[in-house]
């Protein structure tokens, strides 16, 4: 008990640490998906776009269980305490988290609700995998209205280049 | 055909990208026949709620790059909203879209090049779905081919051997009806009018010796997709609209890697391959 309690500690300093804010700021923890993102899961991944900064995001199916997560009603250390609490948490996986949620908040995907401590935490889905996984940004990429294009018109215009594209 | 309009001798010309009926209005008579040009098989009669661009010639020699009035010339397009809807601006010519009162004014080299910047930034806004830069084929049995990658890729090449099975081979317009996916042929560059359910999306690239097939994931599809699809990167609204059809084409249409050779028999490899 006492080193579950330890564990829970240290958990919570750490994500405190991760998310740039003092003990003395609990109770406004509570992070959520920002709403300047529009979200999809697409086969085993979740794919994001900030609609702001015009960026496409691919998290693997690890962040995409975090990601459904932060809905603004839970703690981030109600994550870990799902996840301890079925002996799935490798030593380290703290760390793994808080660097997640850290790129998250530096990509601008998601914001602090100051008022969502008062409602109810719904249950996290299942992890969806076997055995722990470290939730991580596996893929992104500048949206663009794009600006190249071959455009052959016999007669009209020059032959496009055959050069395979890598 | 082009009509003359009662207004001060203003002519005009309706064709239909996909469902999207566009009104081109102008005393250039010059520019309209070029209109003709481009856009064959794809004209319709003249339609009040059509939107309407109405173009103003200004009078500057053409970019001495420009092989041919009907060229394309593509050229960084600068995009800012306005109250109405946006402004437009290129190195040599402007526009003005007004969204609500759906018209645009276009002004620059009698030409069609300033066309095509001011289309690809209003067909996204204006389409219900996403545009692709791809080839659209038909099977043989009235469903469609989404042959897409980048410039380079082979999407010409590809519709170039599809012969009269090819719709177009640069532009092609998709959405769901009805929780089905359809797609639709636009008239860029060489392209007919056509609109079929998606059989499946083709992401091509060139191989050395001979051809490919290798299903890919459904994440996998829609990375690739992603960087091929005309973005409205202008408003929000019309991103997360077109956010939602890539995840949903990605989600139900099977994708493929296709690497194939510029030979006769590609098309064959690719319908026996492909279930």
């Amino acid at each position: 008990m006492v080193i579950c309690f330890a564990f829970v500690e240290v958990t919570q300093s750490r994500i405190r640490k991760a998310a740039g804010r003092s003990s003395s700021e609990e109770g406004a923890m509570g992070l959520r998906r920002a709403a300047h993102v529009a979200w999809r899961r697409v086969g085993e991944e979740t794919v994001l776009i900030h609609l702001r900064d015009k960026k496409i995001y691919v998290l693997n199916p690890s962040g995409g269980f975090f990601w459904h997560g932060l809905d603004g009603s839970r703690e981030t250390e109600q994550f870990l305490f799902s996840l301890s609490s079925k002996d799935r948490l490798p030593e380290g996986a703290s760390d793994w988290i808080e660097a997640f949620f850290g790129e998250l908040r530096k990509a601008d995907l998601v914001e602090v609700d100051s008022g969502s401590m008062a409602r109810n935490a719904g249950a996290l889905p299942e992890f969806p995998l076997a055995a722990f996984v470290p939730p991580e940004l596996i893929w992104q990429q500048e949206l663009r209205n794009f600006g190249a294009s071959c455009s052959f018109l016999p007669g009209e215009s020059e032959p496009c280049s055959s050069v395979p594209t890598t | 055909m082009i009509h003359v309009a009662d207004e001060a001798k203003i002519a005009c010309s309706c064709f239909a990208f996909g469902e999207t009926e566009l009104r081109f209005e102008s005393r250039d008579r010059g520019w309209l026949s070029l209109l003709h040009r481009r856009y064959r098989g794809f004209e319709v009669p003249s339609r009040s709620e059509a939107f309407v661009i109405r173009f103003e010639p200004m009078a500057t020699a053409l970019p001495p790059d420009l092989v041919s009035p009907l060229a394309p010339r593509l050229e960084s397009v600068h995009c800012r909203p306005t109250a109405k809807g946006y402004r437009v601006r290129t190195e040599t010519c402007e526009g003005e879209i007004d969204l609500s009162a759906r018209t645009a004014l276009l002004r620059g080299p009698s030409a069609m090049y300033p066309l095509d910047n001011l289309l690809r930034h209003l067909l996204p806004l204006l389409w219900e779905g996403l545009i692709a830069h791809s080839a659209l084929v038909e099977d043989g049995a009235r469903r469609g081919f989404l042959a897409c990658g980048p410039s380079g890729a082979g999407k010409s090449t590809i519709a170039r051997l599809a012969r009269s099975r090819a719709f177009s081979d640069e532009l092609t317009a998709l959405r769901f009806r009805e929780g089905r996916p359809e797609s639709v042929a636009l008239p860029f560059w060489n392209a007919r009018p056509g609109s079929f359910p998606l059989r499946a999306v083709l992401h091509l690239r060139h191989a050395r010796a001979r051809h490919g097939l290798a299903r890919i994931s459904s994440g996998e599809s829609l990375k690739r997709l992603a960087s091929q699809t005309l973005w409205p990167i202008w408003s929000e609204e019309a991103m997360a609209r077109v956010f939602a059809c890539l995840a949903e084409l990605a989600t139900e249409v099977p994708a493929y890697d296709l690497s194939f050779v510029p030979s006769e028999d590609v098309w064959s490899f690719i319908d026996e391959e492909v279930p």
